[in-house]
């Protein structure tokens, strides 16, 4: 019996490669889905802009009198400089949003449950690097916008404390000339970003490898069956992997990429600094009025805190529980995160440079914040019939126990001006090692103190 | 082997899809690319969706609704980049 063309070619691919001794191990057939792909095709980007941007190499001077000159010169006189150029600029704007998408199924889907957990932290200093690799390469074609921007962000470390910032700056942007900062940049786009990343990946696909792709939150079927690599797989990942390329390569050819003016002073002077999308929602919150000036370091703070509590995600939710319809506080947190980034990020848009008054908001932030909680806790109870208990009960405890509550504010108030102080002094040169030890004693005092008061007035609610 | 109905209507399906692609690949040949670079661009991203169409039929051979409306949906979208490339060639 004569065989399939088809096969007998897939065959002698199969062989001639080795690719039935892949060391890739088969993977359940539940994976079959794209958004089991979006790190993959986050992955796919990278390689696009590998391409792109050593293609770009070839003309681009990272100087300041030739940096924008040479990137007009690829975009206008070099063949097929304008497609690569933007196809670059798109493919970094895909990237970051695939790598938020892959965040927040991650997120939903509860991937960092064990022992995936140290998958989830490496995930995120690889997103960490994802933009930064947006923020170094957007100040290379040295236009006014990408360099005003660029400031900004530069501007934003000299906020931090006196033993991290000044450090950071001058790696990062050396002693302050725009040559030395357009260098330092280039470097860490082209060198050692990569290595990171690759570095990072490699990592992580190792990982992959040993633990295998996480099962659905909602279970997996009785029928799920492993599938080989070769050739359903990589079939899978080429189909998925070319339509993603074919969007990118048409939205580039319908929108190219035109630069904007070059850098100089007086330029500047004249332009509102603007981040770039992706990075709108953080600084919109800067813009907020109560965090202007030395207030940055609580705006900052809150933001380094976030980002800690979400990389640590998987050491403080120990529960078992991964079905996103039966986690409704963790589902919740994650709605009004996306939503309050989404808010922001419009928001930023449409304010450039505004300073935004505190009450305005509290009220937008906190409105967004208390109307997709109240919707999604409704969702929850209503739809999925799942029983959320809401601790209100222990609003009524302070009222009721008053000589406990009194207790209570007493190293309240000491903490508050002790952390106030200890910041006070950790940012400000010189630093008193002795005062901020003192704060930080303190400080831990008043936490055990208001921990021990509290525990007392929750072992009151359950006695009554 | 007997070729059943549904085999031949693939063989088909990929005959199109592979002649659309070669047409394509023809025209690249013979277009300027440097100064016609966004028609490319729109013309590889169509060629893009018909390799990933191909791929389709040969990973889900089955004539079902369901992969007979990807299919579908694949060759549309592939039209749509056809139209774009088209009109951004036009002056």
């Amino acid at each position: 019996m004569s065989q399939n063309p088809g096969r007998k070619f897939v065959e002698w691919f199969k062989n001639r490669f080795g690719l039935t001794t892949t060391v890739l191990r088969p993977v359940p057939d539940y994976t079959l889905n794209p958004l089991y792909w979006l790190g993959a095709l986050a992955v796919i980007t990278f390689g696009i802009q590998g391409v792109t941007g050593l293609l770009m190499l070839i003309y681009y001077v990272p100087t300041i009198d030739q940096a924008y000159s040479s990137t007009l010169f690829i975009i206008n006189d070099v063949p097929l400089g304008n497609l690569i150029e933007t196809v670059h600029l798109y493919g970094a704007y895909a990237m970051i949003l695939l790598t938020f998408l892959h965040l927040f199924r991650g997120y939903f889907s509860s991937v960092q449950k064990k022992p995936r957990e140290m998958m989830w932290v490496i995930g995120m200093a690889m997103g960490l690097i994802v933009l930064a690799f947006g923020l170094t390469g957007y100040l290379l074609p040295w236009t006014v916008v990408s360099k005003s921007a660029t400031d900004v962000s530069i501007g934003m470390l000299s906020f931090l404390p006196v033993q991290i910032g000044p450090i950071l700056t001058f790696l990062i942007a050396g002693s302050g000339s725009g040559a030395e900062e357009l260098t330092r940049f280039f470097d860490l786009h082209i060198i050692v970003l990569p290595a990171g990343l690759l570095s990072l990946l490699a990592l992580k696909m190792y990982m992959f490898e040993a633990h295998g792709a996480s099962e659905p939150p909602l279970g997996v079927k009785k029928e799920s069956k492993l599938i080989p690599w070769f050739p359903t797989i990589y079939l899978y990942f080429a189909m998925i992997g070319a339509l993603f390329a074919a969007i990118l390569f048409v939205v580039s050819a319908m929108f190219p990429v035109h630069l904007p003016a070059q850098y100089s002073a007086q330029a500047a002077a004249n332009y509102v600094a603007q981040p770039e999308w992706y990075f709108l929602w953080m600084y919109q919150i800067l813009k907020i009025q109560s965090f202007e000036g030395s207030g940055i370091y609580y705006a900052l703070g809150a933001v380094t805190l976030v980002a800690i509590l979400f990389t640590l995600l998987p050491f403080l939710d120990r529960g078992s529980q991964r079905n996103p319809k039966l986690r409704p506080l963790y589902s919740t947190l994650g709605f009004i995160m996306i939503a309050e980034v989404l808010t922001l990020t419009i928001w930023g848009y449409l304010t450039p440079g505004q300073v935004i008054p505190d009450g305005l908001a509290v009220i937008v932030n906190g409105g967004v914040a208390v109307a997709v909680g109240a919707i999604s806790l409704l969702v929850f109870t209503r739809k999925f019939k799942v029983r959320v208990k809401l601790p209100l009960r222990i609003l009524a405890l302070p009222l009721k126990n008053k000589s406990i509550t009194v207790l209570f504010m007493i190293p309240l108030i000491l903490g508050s001006v002790c952390f106030a102080n200890l910041m006070s002094s950790l940012t400000t040169a010189p630093v008193n090692i002795g005062i901020a030890a003192i704060d930080f004693i303190l400080l831990f005092i008043s936490f055990v103190a208001m921990a021990r008061v509290m525990r007392s007035l929750t072992v009151a609610a359950q006695k009554k | 082997m007997t070729a059943t109905f549904e085999t031949s209507i693939r063989y088909a399906v990929i005959a199109l899809l592979a002649t659309a692609a070669s047409t394509i690949l023809a025209y690249l040949w013979t277009m300027d690319i440097v100064s016609l670079q966004r028609t490319f661009g729109a013309l590889l991203g169509s060629e893009l969706v018909i390799f990933s169409m191909i791929v389709f039929v040969y990973y889900k051979p089955a004539l079902t609704i369901s992969n007979t409306n990807w299919l579908c949906l694949g060759c549309v979208v592939a039209a749509i980049f056809l139209l774009i490339a088209v009109l951004i060639s036009s002056p």
